[in-house]
């Protein structure tokens, strides 16, 4: 009675539901005019959010390469620190992305674990945005005891926080991806799918003022909402119609009928996810690669299936492993290549799905770290800090450069130097104090995603606070 | 500083307006304590709402002394009145409104102390009209009673005290002449199939005969269920009662229901006559089950049939007394001991599994749910948790999370500074939030934040009835500003988590103390002056210079905990964890009331506040309001199926090993393990669809994916077989329930369905509900009686009426 038990899973709407009998239920939940929606999406958007969690040190992630800046770099990181990633061409040395038009002269370099990333980079299909992060205000040092800065800075949960909320200045239980969606979610009328799908659980970035995120797991597409324990016998067929008709009885009482109607939205998804796609694309088996995978299979169910057919969809993913404060160096250097070999994959199967103009990947993570190493050789790492570069990925995206806000030293790529012009003060230890704000991050991808700029402050309701509301590295769409 | 509220903030603006439904008015709500000697001289609690200084209380036209400690409770003295019987309990406010509670206060019968093991059943019999004693002011518990009165006290508790039966007609029974006593009684008892007489050859009733045991059963039971019930054979439990007897199947399920275990050791003694004390306790256990049923949802991690029949036998504020008094199962420091933060070298797999992961503690919570006598302290320390946050996502292990339960523990009915204080100087919270390592020359805001808005305050002001207070312009008023925090950051500096030899088998290593509360270096404490709340309620309040960190620390939270949020905010938090997401403000103010002052006084009693949220009629009486009710979290959810059905290992040879937590992460809540200090879920999570503006927090984490996965939990524990033993896995013994009663009803699925309705559901599933599992049942094989329960138990587990507890 007790084994094979696994192997005996079956969809919700599994054999034992009729066709008509699961009309029915998707007319009752308002789906019945998915039906009615063109077969491929009109003007499909998608923004895929990867969290790295814990803290992605992106000082050795994007490193200068021409030779004062990269002298100043080795100078914070010395080769016995253990903590110095080698010159290009060096064993185990960087991957040169040469000179971005946006720092004049200066070169640069990808961590080497960022193969893949570098050639995209080079191919114009990935941009650099540097020393990014939660802001209330713009702050330099001179004025930093002035400013109001986001709470509980370096906090791993509490700057978790800020990134996903865009709300530096207070606790707030919505993030932006769940308001974009909120904004544009006439872009997506009369589908009942939701827009945001998680395949990492309901972070806050998902939670929007309307609309549940799906969330979903890994796996079979047609098998991550499923209920167990049908397989099709009478009674089965029996316990199945006394389940489904029970959701639609008992609803006097409020919070009784958003238990049936959460209910109902899950097992309507799970019809909706009636086969599990296939992609030429060979992802990695790796936990990101696992994700991203998942991600390309509901875009092309989206663009194949009448049932979703949505134009705009938001994603979040989340990769593990990044608080490094000892073993950086081996630790950091696995979580790149997962992270880049996965990017890149999905990169592909975007252009596989012919939408690689139509889908934009960005990062976020905690917060960057100390310039400055800690720890004793052999345990290296470095600790919480705040600034971090980040990478933004697509067809759409204006490639192959280098995106900021001048800081302290008058380029939009900090001074590497532990206590000078752009740390946090002249005793601390290399944390960047951001030049560009989450929200500006952040309205530059919603505004293309197709936020309009009327929508835009409810988005990012502290956006007023910045002298630009968004970066070049992507043009605005249209709004819905 | 004030800037553009988000987004979330709708939620709470429309929590606002929701609140905003019934103002604040005059009410006598209910009385604690509600009965004592004829002589008088009890001394009561009366709660309600608006009680003004100088208002009276009678009880029955007496007046009664009475002195009002705050606008929520009267304390008042019982005047003496005539034994056995209920008087009305009206209070008037000087010159102004006036409120009763009907039947509010009960007279005890001579006969009857306080100390009878027969008061409360006896007190609900006349509250229930059943019966007004034996005269005198006597309930005459000891004699027996006759087949004659049990006919009037059972059509009384079918159909209400007001029943009155139609003539009789004395052509029936040949013993009983139309105008016999309780004749009219016995010919409709039998009228409606209860009875079928004593004998025949002539039909007789044997009306003066006492009523025996065995009788009682059958008759109690056919009222309970309806005469065409038909209880399932006898399996043999009492050794003289043989299961040829023809009473035998009414006798056992009264066994089953715990209405009664016997008459001593194995024995029922089914001719042994009943006395009229025992029969109060028969008919309160019997007929009183779908209150007590319910009042356990509130109060324990879930109703069985035990813990409904040892509650009857006491009634409320017994029951809530033995709570108090339980043994508290926690997490005992001997059981999670300290080990050294760097994992030894010789610490195996199944070493670390134990002392390293999150393991045996989330284990042990699942234990004490199902096991633990102090399920009323377990409850509200859960709650108490999740306002007072520490996570295993920053304090992985064991030995640094059983201390911080314990405070939660020991103090979830004590006072709540205790919490604040202890909490405070936990090593786990100073680790978690930060606190360990603030200091003087690096001030950590982090912990001076979170125990305002989180623990204690909120960022808003509030009523004391839960609202929000706003300024001219309908906006909130905040409760303090970043500025407020600056300084109260430099009170929680100097503090850190000190080193102590470590226990065996340890013993020559060195271990982070995580049990005693954390040590202070005056070198590191901001040792300036600070004011607290400056310009805003609660402040200014001045910590003189050069103080030792453990004054400002004691002023600190003397200042936050007299704070005027921290009862509604808290009672709010309470509310919503046992009782309902959308409490009225009439009832978040009673229980803010009882922690602003028990009664004697004293602020921040958590006992008090307790009594005050489950005793209230918000929470006993039936609801109509639509938006009552929450819906069950994970954990309530998953420990309300295995407790109904008696959890035990795989093979049922002992206790189930709790390794629950698995199926609590499927349904999206880590158990010890928050995402963040914002808890499980979103304190102002609104119930979709959020435009609707009701709450619903427990919907945080109900989501496509985990509201799917609490359906294959009970397909787990049902077609599945429960979990299974896996001798060197997580779950050594497995876990299953007990299906021995369900599969003997499953031959008449509807009695299946009834009993699981009530069990379940204390009786209030729909028709439309009980109808379609009916169906359901009846297309299993009726020689498959296991199937028959698995289907019937799947269904009524999923049924979103289960979900939520109303």
């Amino acid at each position: 009675m007790t084994q094979s038990r696994r192997e005996f899973l079956v969809r919700t709407t599994c054999a034992a539901m009729s066709a008509a009998a699961a009309q029915a239920s998707l007319q009752k939940l308002g789906l019945m005019n998915l039906y009615a929606r063109p077969n491929a999406p009109s003007d499909y958007r998608a923004m895929v959010c990867i969290f790295m969690d814990g803290g992605n040190d992106s000082n050795n992630m994007i490193v200068p390469t021409d030779a004062a800046h990269y002298a100043q770099y080795a100078t914070a990181r010395p080769v016995n620190s253990g903590l110095q990633i080698p010159q290009v061409g060096q064993p185990g040395g960087l991957v040169s992305v040469g000179a971005p038009a946006s720092l004049g002269g200066r070169t640069f370099g990808f961590h080497p674990s960022l193969a893949e990333l570098a050639t995209l980079y080079s191919q114009n299909r990935i941009g650099v945005v540097s020393n990014v992060g939660p802001l209330v205000e713009p702050v330099t040092q001179a004025n930093i005891d002035a400013k109001q800065t986001p709470y509980s800075l370096f906090s791993h949960s509490d700057q978790i926080d800020c990134w996903q909320t865009a709300r530096a200045d207070q606790r707030i239980a919505t993030g932006w991806g769940g308001r974009a969606a909120d904004v544009t979610l006439g872009c997506n009328s009369g589908s009942g799918f939701p827009t945001v799908t998680t395949i990492s659980g309901a972070s806050t970035f998902c939670v929007g003022a309307g609309q549940r995120p799906l969330a979903i797991d890994t796996g079979a597409l047609d098998q991550v909402l499923v209920l167990n324990g049908f397989y099709g016998s009478p009674d089965d067929v029996a316990r199945k119609t006394s389940m489904d008709y029970a959701r639609t009885i008992d609803r006097t009482a409020t919070l009784i009928a958003a238990a049936s109607d959460t209910t109902q939205q899950a097992v309507d998804i799970g019809a909706a996810l009636s086969v599990d796609p296939t992609l030429t694309t060979v992802f990695p088996a790796t936990d990101l690669g696992n994700q991203l995978l998942q991600v390309a299979k509901v875009m092309k169910l989206n663009l194949t299936s009448p049932q979703l057919s949505l134009n705009r969809q938001i994603f979040y993913v989340e990769q593990g492993g990044y608080d490094t404060h000892q073993d950086q160096n081996t630790d950091q250097a696995g979580r790149f290549v997962e992270l880049s070999q996965a990017m890149n994959a999905f990169y592909a199967a975007t252009a596989e799905l012919g939408i690689s103009d139509r889908v934009v990947t960005f990062t976020l993570s905690d917060f960057g770290r100390t310039l400055e190493p800690s720890g004793d050789n052999g345990s290296v790492g470095s600790d919480h800090g705040w600034g971090a570069h980040h990478f933004v990925m697509g067809d759409a995206v204006a490639g192959g450069n280098f995106y900021g806000t001048p800081g302290g030293n008058g380029q939009i790529f900090p001074e590497l130097v532990v206590g000078g012009v752009d740390d946090v003060s002249q005793y601390d230890r290399g944390r960047w104090i951001p030049t560009t704000s989450v929200e500006q991050y952040g309205a530059t991808l919603a505004r293309w995603f197709g936020v309009s700029a009327l929508d835009l402050p409810s988005v990012f309701p502290l956006i007023g606070n910045f002298p630009v509301q968004t970066l070049p590295f992507l043009t605005p769409g249209t709004s819905c | 500083m004030l800037t553009k509220k988000g987004a979330a903030f709708a939620l709470v603006s429309l929590l606002a307006a929701g609140e905003s439904r019934a103002a604040t008015s005059f009410q006598v709500a209910y009385v604690s304590g509600t009965s004592g000697p004829a002589a008088g001289g009890t001394a009561v609690s009366i709660y309600g709402n608006q009680f003004v200084s100088g208002a009276s209380v009678t009880v029955g036209g007496a007046t009664a002394s009475a002195s009002v400690t705050s606008s929520t409770r009267i304390g008042a003295t019982m005047p003496g009145r005539a034994a056995g019987a209920l008087y009305d309990i009206t209070v008037d406010n000087p010159g102004g409104a006036s409120g009763v509670i009907p039947g509010g206060w009960f007279t005890d019968f001579l006969d009857v102390a306080q100390s009878s093991p027969f008061h409360s059943p006896v007190e609900t019999m006349v509250r229930d009209g059943i019966t007004s004693g034996c005269g005198g002011g006597n309930y005459c518990p000891s004699s027996s009673i006759t087949r004659a009165q049990m006919a009037v006290f059972l059509l009384r508790a079918g159909h209400g005290s007001a029943y009155v039966p139609p003539p009789a007609s004395g052509a029936i029974f040949s013993d009983v002449g139309a105008s016999d006593f309780a004749a009219d009684w016995i010919e409709e008892l039998y009228t409606e199939g209860i009875t079928g007489g004593c004998a025949t050859g002539p039909l007789r009733y044997c009306p003066n005969n006492p009523i025996t045991r065995g009788q009682m059963a059958a008759f109690l039971l056919k009222v309970y269920h309806g005469n065409s019930y038909a209880p399932p054979p006898a399996q043999g439990v009492f050794s003289d009662v043989a299961v040829t007897l023809p009473l035998a199947p009414w006798i056992e399920e009264l066994a089953r229901l715990s209405v009664t275990a016997g008459c001593g050791g194995t024995a029922y003694c089914p001719s042994n006559s009943v006395t009229r004390g025992q029969m109060a306790v028969f008919m309160t256990k019997t007929f009183h089950r779908p209150e007590a049923t319910r009042f356990l949802e509130q109060a324990t991690w879930g109703p069985s049939d035990s813990e409904i029949g040892a509650m009857l036998g006491q009634g409320y504020l017994p029951w809530l007394a033995a709570q108090n008094a339980a043994a508290q199962s926690s997490y005992p420091n001997s059981l999670f001991p300290l080990w050294p933060n760097d994992t030894p070298a010789t610490c195996d797999d199944t070493c670390y599994n134990d002392n390293y992961s999150s393991y045996r503690i989330q284990n042990r919570f699942f234990t004490n749910a199902l096991y633990g006598p102090d399920q009323l302290r377990q409850r509200v320390s859960w709650a108490l948790h999740k306002v007072v946050v520490v996570s295993e996502e920053a304090l992985p292990y064991p030995f640094e999370m059983a201390p911080y339960l314990r405070v939660l523990d020991q103090n979830a009915f004590g006072n709540y500074r205790d919490i604040l204080y202890q909490a405070t100087l936990n090593p786990a919270m100073g680790e978690y939030l930060n606190m360990d390592t603030s200091t003087k020359y690096d001030p950590n805001e982090n912990y001076a934040r979170e125990i305002m808005q989180l623990f204690a305050i909120g960022t808003e002001l509030l009523n004391q009835d839960g609202t929000t207070q706003n300024d001219g312009g309908g906006k909130p008023l905040p409760s303090y500003d970043q500025a407020v925090i600056d300084e109260f950051k430099r009170v929680y500096t100097g503090w850190y988590i000190d080193e102590t030899p470590c226990p065996a088998p340890n013993a020559a290593a060195t271990c982070y103390d995580w049990v005693n509360p954390m040590s202070y270096d005056l070198d590191l404490h901001d040792t300036d002056a600070k004011t607290l709340f400056a310009g805003f309620p609660g402040g200014p309040v001045v910590l003189p210079a050069d103080q030792s960190g453990t004054q400002d620390l004691n002023q600190t939270i003397d200042a936050i905990f007299n704070h005027q949020n921290v009862g509604p905010y808290l009672a709010r938090e309470l509310i919503h964890s046992l009782v309902t997401s959308n409490p009225s403000p009439d009832y978040v103010e009673r229980v803010a009331g009882s922690f602003n002052d028990n009664g004697t006084g004293q602020r921040g009693s958590l006992w008090a506040m307790v009594k005050a949220i489950v005793l209230d009629p918000e929470a006993r009486n039936e609801p109509t309001d639509p938006i009552y009710g929450h819906l069950k979290e994970p954990v309530l959810y998953l420990n309300n199926v295995l407790r109904a059905f008696r959890a035990m290992s795989e093979d049922r040879s002992t206790e189930s090993d709790g390794n629950i937590e698995p199926f609590a992460r499927e349904l999206g809540q880590k158990v010890w393990k928050p995402s963040s200090v914002f808890s499980y879920y979103p304190q102002f999570y609104a119930a979709p669809p959020a435009s609707a503006g009701v709450l619903g927090p427990e919907f945080g984490i109900m989501n496509s994916q985990t509201s799917l996965k609490r359906a294959n939990f009970v397909n787990q524990m049902t077609f599945w077989g429960g979990i299974a033993a896996d001798p060197t896995g997580d779950s050594p013994l497995g876990t299953s329930l007990d299906y021995s009663e369900l599969t003997l009803l499953a031959s008449t699925p509807a009695n299946l369905v009834d009993r699981l309705n009530r069990l379940m559901l204390h009786g209030t599933m729909s028709d439309e509900l009980r109808a379609s599992i009916i169906t359901a049942v009846n297309a299993v094989d009726a020689g498959d009686p296991l199937r028959r329960a698995y289907q019937a138990l799947y269904l009524v587990g999923v049924a979103s009426q289960y979900q939520v507890q109303r």
